[in-house]
This record gives structure tokens, sequence and C-alpha cells, in this order.
């Protein structure tokens, strides 16, 4: 009996001697006796040896390399649970709960199986790689040599080199496939490449999104900072609007247009009775009219404005400005009211009439001073009052009006104006309740404004400015 | 100086094809070919106003070549023309109609070593923009390009992964210029001298460095990330405005810089099928550039600056056979630190701009042969805002699309 005891200790400890151990491990890695309830994490240096029965499991970032007996190889990738199912002299099994494991098998060593919730992968001398899902559902790739796979329901297939196959999880294995990717990084928990380089393409796009969006952003502060609209027409107009102070009773309003294939640009200078103060806003909330007993601080005297297309010009000159009480022994409000202002237009052939301002087409004088402008006052082009007509294209209702004047001398000009919204569509009567719910007045002030002129001294050419109608308003340059 | 950045430009990408012709013919080079196609038809909302039903094509193609363990190469092309505004897109300009094409090449290499990853990359991109009829592909007012350049790290450890990245771009609008400057012969002397003291010419031009990290970590049974970006954006032509005084110049010496800096947070968790996720973001963005509204003489000082919060909570369906819907909200609300609100009529209050956005989606992807999926989209996004001046820009609006198409996954 004592020598049968020593019998099957010598044999236990030839077994041990057999036995898998593991070589090394990077990470957190947990190592489970057979019959024990406790994982234990692995550290210092030593190699575990691993018995029948024993469980292994990594964690992210973490594998385990595990040396057989015979000198095939097995590494388990992050996040797999393994166990060393039994080793004998003749066969290897291990369990793989789920997770990848590779193995490099010995050619002409023992029998080798990797067994999985759904399959059975046999082998004989080759380097293959067994994954399982949480589900349980397997695929086998086979990198060099053959394996023998089966599934639960007693099928089986023979996976080549450069093959594999799944087996779902309670199902039938899949016939084998040409694989059409590399071995897959053992120390990733991503185990098939083309996930992973699709990861890789992923991060790529979604940087490009990044910068996408960021310039969608610079973009639409150009739409916000009033810089980009689209005209009448559905055509891009870019706007820049400067106001500069030449002087410290003047202020400049510079507007700058430009379409495809074309530059306009309207600029007006704005004379006062005193310095204007740092916050214009202050002076020009009253350049038309204000109201109270007190005469305004700040009075418009003087205003020039021109608006071309670079080769042709409208302008309009006034001088003799002063805000007008409404009764002059108690006044209550005040009215902007010029002594003189003439309007003037000119093509290439004009530009140098009247000092550089253009053909005179009106203008009135207010020669005996009483602030009201009398017919007798009024001048035009050609000596008779020009005949003139107002139509409205879209109808009344529609914020596009069209005027054309005239003259005795046989020139005309004409006006077409248009209240746009940001969209370029034309404002119309039922946009105010709808749509904005304010009064046609006030609509002006929110919507941008447009005017195209054509005259007979254009030669074809007209002349088309889009801009805010705020400012042009209060000084009295748009009349609605 | 322009001329030898566009030959540098296509001398990186002559290398890049070449580079990828080569490694082909290296026998030891594996390679695996990527693609993803989608087209996809659909509707654009804008209020009460409709887009006519348009496409939308997206694609991406990579041969992905391994020189071995640990070594890969992986150059993309990918493309996308979309014929209908996205709904991300910001919709305030009143485009109901935008066309867009967009072509971008990048290069990637990615060292393993072991559980640390190494990528640096290059990328150039071209986008092409129809906004308005008079614009032909090519002369777009929004056109631009962009180089990157970058370089990734990432390490992964058993308690979280460690991801830091910096990123130079560069974007160039090669049909914006200020009109300013297209101004010199034709507005007279006194007044283009007075406007053009330290006025640049290509103002949207911007120069980019970012930084970002990121970390992922995984209390069971949840998957947590948080990062932190910073971006500095220099506008090397975009001089400051200033604040009109008599002989002074309508814009200073100085040229615009922006930080942009995002804080975030997600978490995540699966039970599946159902996968739930929400995120939270701070993002600041802090501008030196002012503004002047001259059509209401009125200077507003730190006009781009924002604190932008977000929210996104969203739901994904994903089954074993590839089929996917998701569901998913976002709430974003912009405080603009310095832009001042105004009424309908365009009149300045005392208070700043606020903008919230609630954007809801849902999608849809069923696998209907081999890799072909059918897909299916629908946003609906509402805008609203404090502000109500909306000349120019609609900050309170409606907006949504439905996209339905087949998608190929290779």
């Amino acid at each position: 009996m004592r020598y049968l005891f020593s019998l099957i200790l010598l044999v236990g400890l030839c077994a041990q001697s057999r036995a898998a151990y593991i070589d090394a491990w990077r990470g957190e890695a947990d190592l489970k006796r057979a019959g024990s309830a406790d994982w234990v994490r692995l550290e210092g240096e030593e190699k575990f040896r691993l018995g029948n029965g024993d469980e292994l499991r990594t964690g992210r970032a973490s594998t385990v390399e595990i040396m057989m007996e015979d000198g095939s190889r097995v590494k388990l990738a992050p996040v797999s649970a393994f166990k060393m199912s039994s080793e004998t002299k003749e066969a290897v099994s291990l369990g793989l709960y789920f997770g990848r494991v590779r193995s490099w098998v010995k050619k002409f060593s023992k029998k080798f199986e990797v067994r999985t919730p759904s399959a059975v992968c046999a082998v004989r001398g080759t380097d293959f790689m067994v994954s399982s899902d949480q589900e349980g559902n397997s695929r086998v790739e086979v990198y060099d040599g053959s394996v023998l796979t089966g599934d639960s329901k007693g099928y089986s297939s023979l996976v080549r080199e450069g093959q594999y196959a799944e087996v779902p999880a309670g199902g039938r294995i899949n016939a084998p496939r040409e694989n059409p990717n590399e071995p897959g990084d053992m120390n990733s928990a991503v185990g098939n490449p083309s996930q992973a380089a699709r990861n890789e393409i992923y991060s790529e796009i979604s940087k490009e999104d990044v910068i996408s969006r960021a310039q969608e952003e610079i973009q639409s502060a150009e739409f916000q900072n009033r810089k980009v609209a689209i005209d009448a027409f559905g055509n891009r107009v870019r706007m820049e609007e400067y106001v500069i102070r030449p002087e410290a009773n003047q202020f400049k309003y510079v507007v700058l247009n430009t379409r495809e294939g074309r530059f306009d640009f309207g600029k007006m200078l704005f004379t006062f009775n005193a310095a204007l103060p740092a916050d214009l806003s202050l002076a020009t909330r009253d350049m038309t009219s204000a109201a109270g007993s007190v005469t305004p601080a700040w009075q418009l005297t003087a205003m020039n404005s021109v608006i071309s297309n670079t080769l042709d010009k409208v302008t309009e000159d006034a001088s003799g400005g002063k805000m007008v009480a409404d009764n002059a022994g108690n006044p209550t409000s005040w009215t902007h009211f010029f002594s003189n202002y003439a309007v003037y237009a000119a093509g290439p052939a004009e530009g140098s009439e009247n000092g550089g301002l253009g053909r005179m087409l009106w203008s009135y004088s207010d020669v005996n001073a009483d602030n009201t402008v009398q017919t007798g006052e009024m001048a035009y082009l050609g000596g008779a009052e020009p005949t003139g007509s107002v139509i409205y294209p879209g109808g009344e209702d529609v914020f596009n009006t069209v005027t054309l004047n005239t003259y005795s001398d046989g020139t005309w000009m004409q006006a077409s104006d248009y209240v746009l919204f940001d969209d370029g569509k034309i404002l119309s009567a039922g946009d105010l309740g709808t749509r904005l719910g304010v009064s046609m007045d006030t609509a002006t002030d929110k919507l941008n404004f447009e005017r195209v002129y054509t005259s007979s001294l254009f030669g074809g050419r007209k002349i088309d400015l889009e801009f805010s109608a705020k400012l042009l308003k209060d000084a009295g340059l748009l009349r609605f | 100086m322009e001329k030898t950045k566009q030959d540098f430009i296509k001398f990186c990408l002559a290398g890049f094809l070449a580079l990828t012709f080569f490694s082909v013919l290296h026998a030891g080079v594996k390679i695996t070919p990527i693609a993803d196609i989608s087209v996809l038809g659909g509707k654009y909302y804008l209020d009460s106003d409709a887009a006519s039903f348009q496409g939308r094509l997206d694609l991406f193609l990579s041969p992905v070549l391994n020189f071995g363990e640990g070594h890969d190469l992986i150059p993309v092309y990918s493309g996308n023309y979309s014929g209908t505004q996205d709904i991300q897109e910001l919709a305030g300009g009143g485009v109901l109609t935008r066309q867009r094409q967009t072509h971008t090449v990048s290069l990637k290499y990615v060292y393993t070593d072991e559980f640390n990853k190494y990528k640096p990359r290059i990328s150039y991109s071209k986008a092409m923009i129809k906004e308005t009829k008079d614009e032909n592909w090519g002369d777009g007012l929004f056109d631009y390009t962009t180089l990157s350049l970058g370089f990734d790290a990432e390490q992964e450890r058993p308690y979280g992964t460690f991801t830091e990245s910096y990123d130079f771009y560069q974007v160039k609008y090669p049909n914006y210029s200020t009109l300013l400057s297209a101004a010199q012969t034709v507005i007279d002397t006194a007044t283009f001298s007075e406007l053009s003291s330290n006025a640049g010419t290509n103002t949207m031009d911007n120069t980019n460095h970012r930084l970002g990290f990121v970390y992922t970590w995984f209390p069971d049974p949840a998957v947590m990330k948080a990062g932190y970006d910073i971006t500095y954006r220099s506008y090397g032509d975009q001089a400051l405005v200033a604040k009109p005084v008599t002989g002074q110049p309508y814009f200073k010496s100085d040229k615009r810089a922006d930080l942009l800096q995002n804080w975030n947070i997600r978490v995540s968790r699966a039970i599946k099928p159902v996968y739930l996720g929400v995120g939270a973001r701070v993002g600041w963005l802090s501008s030196n550039q002012d503004s002047y509204d001259s059509s209401r003489t009125k200077f507003i000082k730190d006009y781009y600056s924002y604190v932008d919060l977000g929210l996104t909570p969203n739901m994904n369906f994903i089954f074993k056979n590839g089929a996917q819907f998701g569901f998913g909200v976002e709430w974003r609300r912009l405080y603009y630190l310095g832009r001042l609100k105004q009424d309908a009529s365009g009149n300045y209050g005392a208070a700043k701009i606020n903008q919230t956005v609630w954007l809801s989606s849902i999608s849809a992807r069923y696998p209907v042969f081999s890799r072909f999926f059918v897909r299916a989209a629908y946003n609906y996004q509402v805008s609203s805002s404090n502000m109500r001046y909306e000349a120019n820009y609609r900050y309170n609006y409606r907006a949504s699309t439905y996209l339905a198409g087949l998608e190929w996954e290779f």
C-alpha cells in the first residue's frame, strides 16, 4: 500500500512537471485554482504552473501567455476568460468562455483542442485563433495548418490555412470562408483587424467633421454679422458696411456689395452742427424727427450720398439742414428739413458735370426760407416737371415698387425697390401680421433693402445695391 | 507664396499615392480593403418652406496596409455630396438649399507597441458649397480647403485608456476676400484710405492648433469617457474692429485670435440589445474680436465669445443581424458673452443673446442583402432665442429633414 501511494505521488509529480505554466502576463490577470472559489491576482516574477481545471481571466490591456509541456504556446487576449480543462500525455484541452485565445501548436505533438460554448476546435500542428463572444458565438481563424471544428449539434468542418469559420451559439457551423483579415492584435480587446482599422477611419472622419463644424460656425457668423445675404433675384450678395468719422462733426457710412461679376457701393457723408458723441446712435436716432421742447443737440446740416456701380452713379447732395419745430413758440416735436437738395445721375460721359456730381435731375432750394418746398422752388432737368409712374410688379401687397421718371429732355431714370427677408424673399403685406407681427413702417427696419437704378444715362447698365434700410431711412434717404 | 503652399500640398498627395502604390508592390504588405457607401434621398424643411427632394452620397474607401505586426498604414479617401441641408448645419443663414461636396484624402500611420499606439497623420480636404443660383461648383463663396497634420497617442491600461492628440490645421477660403480689398480703384481715394488702414484681405482664413485629451474608463457595468480639448485659432488677416473715433482707422493693427475650450463627459451602458448613453458638454469660445453695427452705429464688444452647454441622451437597439434603431435628443444652450439682443426692429437692448436648440433624431438601419442595409433617419430641430432681429440671420426657427436609402458596407 505504501508503495502504491508512492507510485501515485510519483506519477502526480511527473504529471505536474508536464503541466503548462504561465510564461508571462501583462496588466491585470486573475487565476482561480481548481476547486477554489477565489480569484487571485497574478503578481511577482513567479511562473505559475497550471493544473487541470485552473481558470484564468484577463482585464483590459491585459494578456497571459501559457507554455505547454511540449513547447506549444497559447496567448489569451484582453477581456477573456479561459480554463485549462485538461492536459495529459496524449492531449491538451482548453476551454474559452469568452474572448480570444491564439494557439501556436507544435507539429507532430499531442492532440490539442480548444472548446468554446458552441464549438470544438481540434488540431495537430497549427497556428490558429479562437474567439467567443458573451453570447457564446464562436469564430476560428486558421493561419497555419488546419483545424477540425465541430459544433454542438455534431456537425464539423475542416478549416484550412487562410480560412475562418463561425459557429453560432447553439447552431450549426457555417462553411469555412477565405479570411480577408490578418491575424488580429492579441494585445487588443478588438480582435477584428478590419474593425480596428474601421475605428481608425471613423476617428479620422470625425476629426474632419470637427473642422467642418467649426467652419460652418465661422460662415454662420458672416450672416450674423450682416456680411452675406441673398438678393431679390436669388443671387449671393456680399455686403460690407462701415462707419468712419472723418471730422469731429461728421460720420461717413460706406456700404460695399459684390455679386457674381459686379461691384456696387454706396457712401454717405453726414455733417452735423456740432461734434458728435462717442455713441453715434445718440445723434442718428433724432436725425429726421425728435420729440421735446428743446432743440436736439445734434442737427444734420449737410448730407452727400453716392450710389454707384463703379461706372455710373446717383448722387444726392443736401445742405442747410436743421430741425424745425412744430410750434415755434411752444415746440413739442421737431422735423428735419434741408434748405437745399439736389439729385444727380451720371454715366461715364456725365460724371464731370456740376463739379463732379453728374447731371442734375431735380433740385429744390428753399428760397423764401419758410422751411417748406413750393412748386416754384423746384427745378428739373429739361425744365418741365417730369412725367412719372409707380407700378407694383407683384401687386400692391408686395414690397416691390418701380418708380419711373421721364424728364422733358427724354432722360429717364427708374428705381426698383425691394424689401427682403434674409433668404431673398420679397416682403408682402401678408407677412406683416403673420410672419413679422409688425406694422409696415417697422417691417422695413427689420429687413434688407435693395435698390436697382436704371437710366438712359447708364448705357444699359444698372446700379444694384443691397443694404440695411435703417440708417438711410433715419437720414431721410429712403422713404416708404 | 500661395503657389508654394499649393505645390507643397500636391507634393504631399503625390507622395501619399506613391507610397500607397509602392507599398502594394512590396511583397510583405497585406492589404485589407474597407469601404462604406450610402446613397440616400430626402427633403429639408425650414419653418413652412420645403426644399425639393434631393440626394445625398457618403462614401469612404481605404486599402489598409499592414507591414507586419504593429505597423499599419491607413490611406483613406472620403467623399460626400449633399443636395440637402444637414440638420446640424446652422440653419440661421436662411439658405434653404445648400449643395455641398467634400473630398478628403488622408494618410494615417498606426504603430502599435503592445498596449500603446502612436498615430501620425496628414490630410487634405476640399469643400465646395453652392447656396445660391449664381454659384457654380468651385466658385462658391464659402468653398474652403483644409490642410491638417496631427499626432495621436493612445495608452490602453487595465483601469482605462488615455488618448492625447495634437492637430494643426489651416483653412483657406480661396473665393472669400474682403470687398474693401477690391474697392481701392472704385471708391474715392479719401474714403478708401480712411477705411483700408490695417484692413486685411483674406479675413476668414484661419490657422488652428488643437490639443485634446480623452480618458475612458470602465466602472462596471458602465463605460465613462471624459475629454478636454483646447484650440487656438488665429485669423492672420482679420484685423480687430475699432470703435469709430475721429481721424482713427476703422481697424486696429492687432489681429483676431480665438481660444476655444471644450469639456465633455459621457456615460454609456449596454443592456443588450439596448445601448444607453448620455453626454454632457461645456464649451467656451473666447475671442478678442469686437463688432460695429454700421447701420445702427453701435459698437459691440466681445461680439463672438460664448459659453455653450450641451446634453445628449440617446438610446440604440442593436441586433445580431445588424439591424439598428436609434433615438437621440440633443439640447444645446448658447450664451453669447457680449453680443447684445435686439428687438424685432433691430433696437439694441442691454441683455446678451442666448439661443436654445433642441434636436431630436430617429434612425434605423436594417440588413436586406449581404452587406446592404436600408437606412432611414428623421431629425427635427427647434431653435429659440431672445434675439428678435432676424434680417440677416434667423435665431428662431424649426427645421427638419428626412432621409432614406441604401448603405453598402465592405
